[in-house]
This record gives C-alpha cells, sequence and structure tokens, in this order.
C-alpha cells in the first residue's frame, strides 16, 4: 500500500537516474574507459565495447597512439610525448613507423621503431629567414607531410615544398604579387639514401591552391600513386579538387614534359590522370585504397555543412601512356586513358554523410572502415563495418555496426591521417 | 476522591432530576456547616436566606455544570450550588472550536493569498539582488571598461563648437548620417609596441539612418597624409601611433583615436562622429574562450611571410613566420584560427578567397556561441575583449547599430578602398612603401559616398612654417561609467530569460560588441551579420 502511495517519488527518481546518465557522458554505443590525460586536461576514453584486428595508430594533441586489441580488451599505448606528431604510416613488415614532426616554421620527417624507441631524423626542414630587401625575408625552411611506405618496403614518398628553390639550393621566389610557388609537391626517397639533395620529384602540383595532398602508393601496383590535386580554373575563383593516379617514375623518366605551375596557361604540366571530373566546385579528396587495390574510398565535401565517404572501384593500366603537353589534342592515347580512367566514377556509391567526415581509412583484411567524425563539438575516431554482396559484388555498410570508438574530449588531431595495420 | 466524572450523564441522554445525579453528594447535617461555614448547632448565627438564587442564564453548554435543575427554575440549596463551584466536570469542547470566543480578523483565503504575495516578494526581492550583483560582478566593470569611451571635438580655432552631425542627446541612428571610424591593430602585443601600436584598419562605416544607405570607406594605412597638430607627413598607420599617449591604455587608445579621427577630417573633410579600435590578441581570446572552432579548411594553406605578431613577445612587428594548413576538417584555436583568415599569400584568389574563408570561421564560431554552454560564458567573452576592444560609443548605442547591421541588405553596403591604382600611386622608390593620393579621384569618391562638398590634401599641400593653429580637433575625455546600469542590468537579464536581443541588455551587448570586432578584425560589414 505504501508502494502504491508513493508511485510517484519512484517514477521521479527512475527519471532522474536516467538524466544523471546522459550528465555523465553515456555514450550508445558503449562505456568508454579513461585511460589517458589529453594535452587539454581532459580524460581520453576508449570504448570498452569496440572490437577489431590489428592495430590502429592515431594523434591525439600531437601525440602518437597505437590501439590495438588484447585478450578482448582494447589496449591504448602512447608511444611519444612532447613532440608534435603528424601523420603516422607503418613499415609494411611493421617493424618502423615513419611520421611528420612540426616546428613553428618547418617540420622533419622522422623514423622510429614501432614501440616508439630509437626516434631519429630523416630529412630535416630546418633553415632561416634571408634578408630580401627590399622585398619580405626569404625562407630556406621546408614542411614534410603524409609520408607513405612502398610495398617493399624501401622507399618513401611524401610531400613537402623543396620545389621552391632551385637545383643550385637558392632561394627563388617572384616578387611582386602577393602569391609565391610555395604549394607542397610529391617526391621520394630511398631509405638507404634518405638525405639526398634533391629527392626524385613524383608528383607535380598547381600554382596557387596550396599544391597536393594524400599522397598513397596503390596496393599491388609499385607503378601507380594516387593523390589529391587542388587547383583553381580558369576563372581563377572556382576551385577544382580531384584524384589523381600517376606512374611516380614519369617526371624522372620525361623531365622537360613536366614542371609545376599552372597547365591551363601553357607554363605547366603533370602526369596525372583523374579519376574525378574537372568540375569547378566538385571537391573529391582523401582516397584510400582497399587492400586489394581495386577500390577506393574518399570523401566529398557536399556543401559548406555536408560531408560524405563514397566508394568506387579504380581502373587497371591507365597510367602508362605520358601525356607531353596537355593541350594537344592527338595526344589520343593518353585522352583514352583519361576516359577509361573517369568511368568509373559514375559507379560511385555513397557509404555514409556527415557535416565534418575525413580520413576514411580501410582495414588490413578490408573489413572494416575507420574515419574521423565530429559529434558535439569534437572528433574522434569511428568505426563501422563493410558487407560485400557475394553475387554483386557491392559494398554496403552493416547496419548498426558504427561504433565510436574514442571519447578524445576535443583532443583528437582530424587533420592527421591516421593508420591503420595487421 | 470519587471519580467526579463517573456520573456524568449527557443532558440529552437522561435529564438529571436532583443535583446528586451530577455526583453532589448530599451533605449531612454537619458537612453542611463546614461547606457552608455555620454550625447547625450554632443559634447565634443567622439563617441563611433560602431564597433561590435567581436563575441563571443558560449556558451554551450543558456540560459545564450541573445546573439543570436551575435552567428549570427549581430552588437550589445552598450547598448544592456550592458543591458546584469548582471542576466538577471536564472543560468541554467549544462550538466551532472555540471555547466562547467569537473568532475576527482575516478569512482564510485571505492569508493564505496574503502569505503567497509576501513569499513571492521577498523572493522578488531576493533574486532582483541576486540579479543586481551578478550584473555588477560580470558585466558591469567590462561593459564600462569597453564602452563610452569618448572623444569630443575641441572648440575651433574661432572659438565655436567643434562640428557633430548629432544633436545633443539624440538617438545615434535617429539623425543625420553619421561616420564610425573602424580601427584595427595587429601588433599589439609585441614587446615595446604595446604602447605605441600601428593602426593597420582605418575604415569609415558611414550610415544614413534615413535612406539606410551604408558605405564602408577604407583608406589604405601607407597613405601619406598630414597630421594637423604637427603638419608632419607620414603614413596613416603611424598617425594612432604618434597619437598613443596617456596613463593608461585606454586613455591612449583615445587619444590616438581622436589623433586619426582629426586627422582624416583634415585631410577629407569626412568628420568622423565616432570610433572602435579593436587588437587581434582579443579575436584570439574570444575563439579560445569559446573552446576553438571546427572547420573544414578549403584547400591547404602555405605562407612563407605570415606576419609574426600575435602570441610572440619577444620578437619585432617585423617578424614573419610560416604556415602550412592541411586541407580538411580540423579543430583550431585561435591563434590558428586567425591565420586562417588573415593569410593572403595562400591564395590565388587573393582577397576573394580570403572573404569565404572569414565567412567560414564566423559561421562556426558564432555557432558555437550559440550553444547553451556558451551563454553561461558570456560574461567570460566580454572579459577577453577588455583591452582589445575600445569605443566611444554606448552600450545602447552598439546595440542599436548591431540591430539595424542585420537588417542590412548586403548587397547595397558600398565599399571603396582609395588605394592603389585608382585612387593613389606609389612612390618612385620600389623600397618607399609610402602611397599617395589622387586627390580628383579621392574627392569625386568621398562626395559620391558621404555627400559632402570634400577635401583632400594632395602631396602638393606641404604647410611649410605654417604656424596656424588646427581647424578645430578632437580631444579625448575621461569616460564616465555608463548610467542607469543598475535599471538596465534587471531589465536586460529579465529579457535575456526571454531570449530576445532587446536593447542594452548585457548579453546583447556583448554580442553586439563581438559582432562589432569581427567587422573589425575582417573589414568586412558581413561579419556582423553572420
Amino acid at each position: 500500500m505504501k508502494m502504491k502511495q508513493h508511485w510517484h517519488l519512484y517514477v521521479a527518481l527512475a527519471l532522474m537516474t536516467l538524466l544523471l546518465q546522459g550528465c555523465l557522458g553515456g555514450d550508445n554505443s558503449g562505456n568508454f574507459q579513461d585511460t589517458n590525460r589529453g594535452g587539454n586536461g581532459q580524460q581520453i576514453g576508449i570504448n570498452d565495447q569496440v572490437s577489431f584486428k590489428g592495430k590502429l595508430y592515431f594523434t591525439m594533441n600531437h601525440d602518437l597512439y597505437r590501439l590495438s586489441m588484447q585478450a578482448g580488451k582494447q589496449n591504448l599505448v602512447k608511444l611519444t610525448s612532447n613532440i608534435d606528431v603528424r601523420d603516422p604510416a607503418v613499415s609494411p613488415d611493421g617493424r618502423k613507423i615513419a611520421f611528420v614532426r612540426r616546428d613553428k616554421n618547418y617540420a622533419d620527417l622522422m623514423l622510429m621503431d614501432a614501440n616508439g624507441n630509437n626516434k631519429h631524423v630523416l630529412r630535416s626542414g630546418k633553415g632561416r629567414y634571408i634578408p630580401n630587401n627590399p622585398y619580405p625575408p626569404i625562407s630556406t625552411d621546408r614542411w614534410y607531410a603524409q609520408p607513405s611506405w612502398s610495398e617493399d618496403g624501401k622507399n618513401l614518398i611524401f610531400l613537402s615544398d623543396l620545389g621552391k628553390s632551385d637545383a643550385y639550393g637558392n632561394a627563388h621566389i617572384h616578387p611582386g604579387p602577393d602569391t609565391f610557388m610555395l604549394d607542397l609537391l610529391a617526391y621520394k626517397i630511398s631509405l638507404d639514401n634518405p638525405n639526398v639533395t634533391w629527392p626524385q620529384a613524383i608528383a607535380y602540383g598547381t600554382l596557387g591552391d596550396g599544391g597536393l595532398r594524400d599522397i598513397t602508393y596503390r596496393p599491388h601496383h609499385p607503378n601507380q600513386i594516387i593523390y589529391t590535386n587542388y587547383s583553381y580554373d580558369s576563372t581563377q575563383t572556382r576551385q577544382l579538387i580531384q584524384l589523381m593516379l600517376a606512374d611516380p617514375d614519369a617526371i624522372s623518366k620525361y623531365p622537360d614534359a613536366y614542371a609545376p605551375g599552372d597547365p591551363k596557361f601553357g607554363s605547366a604540366d603533370d602526369p596525372g590522370v583523374a579519376l574525378t571530373p574537372e568540375t569547378p566546385d566538385l571537391a573529391n579528396m582523401q582516397p584510400a585504397f582497399s587492400p586489394d587495390g581495386m577500390n577506393i574510398m574518399y570523401t566529398r565535401r557536399e556543401s559548406a555543412t555536408l560531408r560524405s565517404i563514397y566508394l568506387m572501384p579504380v581502373a587497371e593500366n591507365i597510367t602508362g601512356v605520358p601525356r607531353f603537353n596537355r593541350h594537344l589534342t592527338n595526344n589520343q592515347a593518353f585522352q583514352a586513358n583519361q576516359q577509361k580512367a573517369l568511368a568509373p566514377y559514375n559507379q560511385s556509391l555513397k557509404l555514409l554523410s556527415k557535416s565534418l567526415l575525413t580520413n576514411p581509412i580501410w582495414s588490413p583484411d578490408g573489413t572494416q572502415i575507420a574515419y574521423v567524425d565530429n559529434t558535439n563539438n569534437t572528433f574522434d575516431l569511428w568505426l563501422t563495418t563493410l558487407v560485400k554482396d557475394p553475387k554483386t559484388g557491392v559494398y554496403s555498410l552493416k547496419q548498426d555496426s558504427t561504433i565510436r570508438v574514442t571519447n578524445a574530449q576535443g583532443n583528437f588531431d582530424a587533420e592527421s591521417r591516421p593508420f591503420w595495420t595487421s | 476522591m470519587k471519580d467526579q466524572f463517573k456520573h456524568m450523564q449527557r443532558p440529552s441522554d437522561n435529564p438529571p432530576q436532583d443535583a446528586n445525579a451530577y455526583g453532589a453528594t448530599p451533605p449531612s447535617s454537619e458537612r453542611r456547616g463546614l461547606l457552608s461555614g455555620w454550625s447547625s448547632q450554632d443559634n447565634s448565627i443567622p439563617q441563611r436566606d433560602s431564597t433561590p438564587p435567581a436563575r441563571a442564564a443558560p449556558d451554551t453548554s450543558p456540560w459545564d455544570h450541573p445546573a439543570s435543575s436551575v435552567e428549570r427554575g427549581q430552588p437550589q440549596p445552598y450547598y448544592s450550588t456550592y458543591a458546584r463551584a469548582g471542576p466538577t466536570s471536564p472543560p468541554q469542547p467549544p462550538k466551532g472550536g472555540k471555547r466562547g470566543r467569537k473568532k475576527r480578523g482575516l478569512p482564510n483565503w485571505a492569508r493564505i493569498t496574503l502569505s503567497v504575495l509576501m513569499i513571492l516578494c521577498s523572493v522578488g526581492l531576493v533574486a532582483f539582488g541576486g540579479l543586481y550583483w551578478y550584473y555588477q560582478t560580470n558585466y558591469a566593470d567590462a561593459l564600462n571598461a569597453i564602452t563610452g569611451n569618448k572623444v569630443t571635438p575641441r572648440p575651433n580655432a574661432n572659438g565655436t563648437a567643434g562640428a557633430t552631425n548629432q544633436a545633443a542627446g539624440q538617438k545615434i541612428l535617429s539623425g543625420k548620417r553619421i561616420n564610425i571610424l573602424l580601427l584595427g591593430s595587429d601588433n599589439d602585443g609585441k614587446k615595446g609596441n604595446d604602447v605605441t601600436p600601428l593602426a593597420q584598419t582605418n575604415m569609415i562605416v558611414s550610415i544614413d539612418p534615413q535612406t539606410k544607405d551604408i558605405s564602408m570607406f577604407s583608406i589604405p594605412r601607407d597613405m601619406v597624409v598630414t597630421n594637423p597638430q604637427t603638419f608632419e607627413r607620414l603614413k596613416l598607420d603611424e598617425v594612432f601611433s604618434n597619437g598613443s599617449t596617456g596613463r593608461d591604455k585606454a586613455e591612449r587608445v583615445r587619444n590616438a583615436a581622436a589623433l586619426s579621427m582629426e586627422t582624416i577630417e583634415y585631410n577629407y573633410g569626412i568628420h568622423i562622429d565616432d570610433y572602435a579600435w579593436v587588437g587581434l590578441d582579443g579575436f584570439v581570446k574570444v575563439i579560445d574562450t569559446a573552446g576553438g572552432v571546427d572547420v573544414d579548411v578549403l584547400h591547404p594553406m602555405v605562407d612563407d611571410n605570415y606576419p609574426d605578431d600575435v602570441n610572440n613577445p619577444n620578437g619585432k612587428n617585423t617578424d614573419f613566420k610560416r604556415l602550412y594548413i592541411p586541407a580538411g576538417p580540423q579543430h583550431l584555436n585561435g591563434v590558428e584560427a586567425l591565420e586562417y583568415v588573415r593569410t593572403r599569400h595562400s591564395d590565388l584568389i587573393g582577397d576573394f578567397g580570403r572573404t569565404v574563408r572569414q565567412q567560414q570561421v564566423l559561421s562556426a564560431l558564432k555557432s558555437r556561441l550559440a550553444t547553451p554552454e556558451m551563454i553561461g560564458k558570456a560574461p567570460e567573452l566580454l572579459k577577453d575583449l577588455v583591452g582589445s576592444l575600445y569605443t566611444g560609443l554606448g552600450q545602447d548605442e552598439i546595440v542599436e547599430i548591431g540591430n539595424f547591421a542585420r537588417t542590412v541588405d548586403l548587397n547595397k553596403v558600398k565599399r571603396v578602398t582609395v588605394g592603389p591604382p585608382d585612387y593613389a600611386y606609389a612612390g618612385k622608390d620600389p623600397a618607399d612603401a609610402h602611397i599617395y593620393p589622387t586627390c580628383a579621384a579621392i574627392k569625386q569618391a568621398i562626395a559620391d559616398t558621404f555627400k559632402i562638398t570634400p577635401k583632400c590634401l594632395d602631396e602638393a599641400y606641404i604647410p611649410v612654417g605654417s604656424t596656424a593653429p588646427p581647424q578645430g580637433g578632437m580631444v579625448a575625455v575621461t569616460s564616465s561609467p555608463a548610467s542607469g546600469s543598475q535599471a538596465v542590468a534587471w531589465l536586460g537579464l529579465a529579457a535575456l530569460m526571454n531570449a530576445g536581443r532587446n536593447s542594452a541588455d548585457p548579453v546583447s551587448a556583448t554580442h553586439s560588441l563581438l559582432d562589432l570586432m569581427f567587422m573589425v578584425v575582417f573589414e568586412s560589414f558581413e561579419a556582423g551579420q553572420v
């Protein structure tokens, strides 16, 4: 009888309990065990419901972390501290990690053991400002970004603004307008001689829009690299952001045929074959090859507030014919390859859409994808499972498989490309 | 003692026939003597009057005393009357709850109503006191420090008052055209330059309240002008620095703004009614207080010569730094956000690209500021502006202008920058950053924008040997705290509960000040509208 009299009190208590759960940050996709404290003082949590194979590498507050499963439990290990780390890339044998260390005006390309030991500099970008009166001073500092391994583990490709210097190491800056050819291009070094004076250029960028990003080798295709190319259209008011596939040796084979700059004005050219259309304001970027090298995931900026992850196949044998001049209409072989390269784009499959999706990557076995997303004003790593129809070969996301991996509380570095090894 | 109550009967049950039914023990002759004080044996004792006592008034309760025999008019022996003295029966519950007393005073409903009103009044007084204390603690000092830093015209050489477009006591947007000078400095945090910063931004926002015309008239920082106080020829950004004198930063800014306003009027005939000055470090602080912004960076940004003038206290104002901002979604703190919106070397499309980036950051910032957690941070945001934002406008005026700005059709805002090649020309020495006015073009632009008879002191104007005093001018006055702040506090915070942007409430004032800062930082009227 007393329970009946106080039923409203019990209901109120139950509601309060539920509300309190919400205030404590309970995530409907699991519980987050606090394992570390981030640079902003907030606790970093890892979802105890997440399960995956292999090892995930990512940076939070520019410290490098490795997340793996051990005996069914999530194991987060901090590999670096007190240095600004970006873009980790694990060697194919799993023993080494290449990464970028950022400083105020330059970056170093670094290498360390997979356990975080033996950090050393492969190439340093440290330089200085040289007076250049009456113009602004010239900087000899260099950036490095996004290293990627060749499949045999012998070479590293990366992005850099090495190109702003001439062959003799002299500064070569055009006076007058506010635009300089500082855009990052793509280069390759051998691990046997990483500090070579002039690394091999493997892809050129276009003047004035920041250059290239997201460079990697195509798996099982040592003569193909993929990257995002940023440029402006002929009116120089709207962007063209495209995915390009190229032969990394084309420039070295035909050194007089290619140069950085702006090909629309006849001053430059590059060997890249476009995988996505050259349409103003169409922004396709951040490609990630499937482990078998036959498909890519990429992101598309749909609008100012929406981004999507797409998946599409990639054609074979489309980079073998060099293009010597973009404007030569009789370059039929190249044009045929270009059409072949663009054809799969229409088969692009949208996997998911969110406001600030970025940097998707595949699991080593091709069954899951990880990506970075922003919820409640904070970036975190997410996982979802792919399923492939055995009959049609069409991919889709497994229902209810999306799970948030981290609760980084503002510490996750969305701009730093994560990595997934077996 | 015999139980007095034992034999008590309800009068309705069995009306007693004699006193004995009420427990009175018939006295013996001896007892009678004792009771009466007489002895039956004492013949000297006078006989008692045997007249039965006067009939007592009927009692309201038959339980009070066993007086039924009296009521019935029967004679009562004295002893029995005496015997009835004292509490021979328990006190009886009165009719209606009170014994023999008629209730007076307010009815219950009135008492309850009055009690509730008293409680409400008490709560209201406590709440008012709390809100007033909250306003004073969290808003008053900051708002008073930022706003109302007026400069007023000095008397002209002939003793007449300096010109003004606005009638005294008039609302700011109710009279003639008003011109507000927006000044921005980006090296205020540098060692040695915090005292006398340059004003890189010199932009006049001109509003005609009648026609709702709005114009933004920018004068490049490198434009050579004549200092009306010294007749020195110098760059416009140096004017602000030269005028920066005083005991504290607020006074230095007031004096510097005063000289800038006077210089513009002296050189171009444009009367300036008021000003707002912004230091870029305030923008950085606001973004950091908001927790940074999450932005989809449009493309990789590279810049080898970005001015290293924020958070570089040991540097010089000629220092540079390099930028590399990767493309895609990422979190930007205050310094990074400022770099993203300011860099001009990373875009082939120059200022157009910068405008797009500024819109992005402003949208992201304002979205973050609109979250519930940020409402509570309004005092902190306001404090970020202290020392980085000064204006002669009052709080009401700022909110009024802010509300007006949000109604403006941006397509109708006129923008003029009187720089090269149409309005100015560079010197012959390529190392010389000075630019010189092309007066014919500038005068036409002034006439079109401000609807006044223009003026332009060109390169040929060199008042060598002139000792004439300046024609009018501005002088800074000590600002006084905004009046009526207490009433504003209560009204404003009550208005906050309605979530409306009413005039002069402290949260609205904070938002309008932020809008003003954005307009100066981004040199864009759109920045106040996002």
